[in-house]
């Protein structure tokens, strides 16, 4: 053996004490915390839809389920989707402006707005974000987000989600904030990222962000975001 | 307990010794260690649908680097020195425990970015190719910082983990 192979025997001996057991159970609810904030939607929108469309609401609180397969419709128990090919399915009713991310698709510009929710257990959020193609006027939206702990315009970041590739497409990272940033980071591999900030029409005080996926390709790079106000002050920890 | 949860659990008692292993040679804490291993493994839950059938270690071993690497940034940076500690001239595998002080020693003498390279090249044996790719570096990058760590820690590289015409000092 030469010195490198030493080093890398000596690099991989185990510790005298075990490590520590990951706690499962631990992993398992805070892993189902994450995922819960997810929405996927599928389905189009709009009045330039045309034909059948079949509008099936993805309820994520199912979470077993494999990721593209869509289940239950909040607050209806039913999923039934009739396909309606007489009359429009129902048009996406954005709240507030639509935020385009100059990312140019297949399916259209992905665009992120805000869509109400009125779900009986998250009395404290009355909307959520939606990340989509924008082709034309008709939105399709792809995966939706919301706030499922607290109030949804709490100082601070909500709903983060994205950086996955959803029907070929990475969807980027997005959220918002709810308080005055005017500047919001990551840090991937090192390197600070800035994010693309839109004010809400609907609320100023809510911020919209996304980051490109140039910069975040991918949720397992994102790391901890922070924001910062106008003057620079560093708004969270 | 559902399919993919089992599947998961069983991922979990299969790499977390060595990933709770890297975090502590990434580290040098092994309560950081450990609470990087369950914050990764949290995450990789949280996409479990999404990576399982892929690579999920790889995933995983991703998600810890980073959430380690931007730990690194904002407590107060620890600068390395270039005082070694007194050790033998030649690591001795017998000697176990001296071998791990001294380990555990040396790989705090590195800079942030030389200990990623380390445990990525040597530990989790990666090509430098994708050690590049993980840390979002050029490959010239990963030779030469592999090379000053090695340097640095007085190992002997192999032929293919030195730069050409020296040690990248």
């Amino acid at each position: 053996m030469n010195e490198l192979d030493d080093f890398r025997a000596a690099l991989r001996q185990p510790p005298d004490e075990p490590f520590a057991e990951p706690d499962l159970a631990k992993i398992m609810a805070g892993g189902k915390r994450i995922r819960r904030r997810r929405r996927l939607l599928t389905g189009t929108a709009g009045v330039a839809a045309a034909a059948a469309v079949v509008l099936v609401v993805v309820f994520a609180i199912q979470l077993r389920q494999p990721a593209p397969a869509p289940v239950a419709q909040p607050p209806s128990p039913s999923t039934s989707a009739a396909p309606a090919s007489t009359s429009p399915p129902a048009a996406e009713q954005p709240i507030g402006n639509v935020v385009g991310t100059g990312i140019r698709t297949a399916s259209g510009e992905i665009v992120i707005y805000a869509r109400a929710v009125d779900l009986p257990e998250l009395p404290g959020t009355r909307f959520g974000l939606v990340a989509g193609f924008r082709s034309g006027t008709s939105l399709q939206s792809v995966l939706a987000t919301n706030e499922t702990r607290g109030s949804d315009r709490s100082f601070g970041f909500h709903a983060t989600d994205g950086g996955d590739v959803i029907g070929n497409q990475v969807i980027p990272v997005f959220g918002y904030f709810a308080g005055p940033a005017a500047r919001i980071t990551t840090t991937v591999h090192g390197q600070t990222v800035e994010a693309n900030l839109a004010k809400w029409t609907a609320d100023p005080e809510v911020v919209i962000f996304w980051f490109h996926p140039d910069t975040v390709p991918d949720s397992a790079v994102l790391t901890p975001l922070i924001a910062y106000d106008a003057d620079g002050n560093r708004l969270t920890k | 307990m559902a399919r993919g949860d089992e599947e998961f659990a069983d991922f979990v008692r299969a790499s977390s010794a060595r990933l709770t292993h890297a975090a502590f040679l990434l580290t040098g804490d092994r309560h950081q260690a450990e609470d990087a291993a369950q914050t990764a493994f949290t995450r990789t839950y949280a996409a479990w649908s999404r990576v399982r059938h892929k690579d999920a270690y790889g995933y995983a071993r991703t998600v810890l680097m980073n959430h380690v690497i931007d730990g690194w940034r904002r407590p107060i940076r620890e600068y390395a020195t270039e005082v070694l500690p007194e050790q033998q001239d030649r690591l001795d595998v017998g000697k176990a425990v001296t071998q791990r002080a001294w380990l555990t020693a040396v790989l705090k003498t590195l800079t942030a970015r030389e200990r990623a390279v380390v445990v990525l090249r040597h530990f989790f044996d990666l090509p430098e190719a994708d050690v590049a790719r993980e840390l979002g570096v050029s490959l010239g990058t990963v030779k030469s910082t592999n090379s000053r760590a090695l340097a640095k820690l007085r190992v002997e590289a192999d032929p293919e983990d030195t730069l050409i015409g020296g040690n990248g000092r």
